[in-house]
């Protein structure tokens, strides 16, 4: 007999750092504009991002747990360009009980490397709330780090989180 | 990957194919039948292991304007058997998003 269990959840197609700065480019993706920006404002930013993800269904690390159900995951997020970011999420599962599984709220600083900016990285800290008063995993440490080519038609990102509470465990995504 | 299919000054539509290498530890439990006096005796035992999960692709297909940005996928699961898992099946979901982006700095 063998049972797994996972310590994250779901595959979360939640907005990750390695979109922020495509968001930035669909916010300033006129180029002229981007320019205009750049010169006036030194490419400064503040915004905020909504979203609302479904997902057709849940797999975990991506094993079927015998279930099927779709998820929502809503998350809304604030990027500033002194690098800070916040955001509230969460996720719902359709037959899950509580639906409601949990709500993060995470603090990170976000910044690139370089002239070119081919390098990027993020420091992260999670914290998650489960509704049904789960401690296993409560806290996520997260470093990421992408490089990119000048263009940004190719790029990889490396990201380490340490998660804790009750228990803890590592992850590594490639 | 980042292929841009469409580009104007109002919309962008965006290929971004992405492969993920999921390694992490694991907590397993373990049921094995050991004997103490001659007696048959279920034992669970928890071990850990840190290995290749999962390997997922996604194929998203984006669209984006200035402030809304619509975003379908499709993902696949090639999840890894780890210790004494049996050989897993591949398993693939699809995923929809909308997102709207609050320019807060004008």
């Amino acid at each position: 007999m063998f049972t797994i269990t996972p310590p994250f959840c779901a595959y979360a197609k939640e907005r990750n750092i390695a979109d922020i700065d495509d968001l930035l480019d669909e916010l300033y993706f006129n180029e002229q504009k981007f320019l205009d920006e750049l010169i006036e404002s030194d490419f400064s930013y503040n915004f905020l991002y909504t979203s609302i993800s479904y997902n057709n269904n849940t797999y975990f690390s991506g094993r079927d747990a015998g279930t099927n159900q779709f998820n929502i995951i809503p998350q809304v997020s604030y990027y500033h360009s002194s690098g800070f970011n916040a955001s509230i999420s969460g996720i719902y599962y359709q037959e899950f009980l509580p639906n409601w599984d949990f709500t993060s709220l995470s603090l990170g600083y976000f910044n690139t490397i370089g002239e070119k900016k081919m390098f990027v990285y993020n420091l992260g800290y999670t914290k998650y709330f489960y509704t049904d008063g789960y401690d296993g995993f409560t806290n996520s440490i997260d470093f990421s780090f992408g490089v990119r080519n000048k263009k940004r038609g190719f790029g990889t990102t490396i990201t380490a989180s340490y998660v804790f509470g009750a228990d803890e465990s590592y992850q590594i995504v490639l | 990957m980042n292929f841009t299919l469409k580009r104007t000054s109002n919309f962008a539509v965006r290929l971004r194919p992405t492969v993920d290498f999921i390694i992490a530890k694991q907590s397993l439990a373990i049921e094995k039948i050991i004997f103490i006096n001659r007696q048959r005796i279920l034992e669970t035992v928890n071990l850990n292991v840190f290995d290749l999960l999962n390997t997922q692709v996604s194929i998203p297909v984006s669209l984006s304007t200035k402030s809304w940005d619509f975003e379908f996928g499709n993902n696949l699961n090639l999840p890894n058997a780890v210790l004494k898992e049996r050989k897993l099946k591949t398993t693939g979901f699809f995923s929809l998003s909308v997102g709207y982006l609050f320019d807060l700095h004008r």
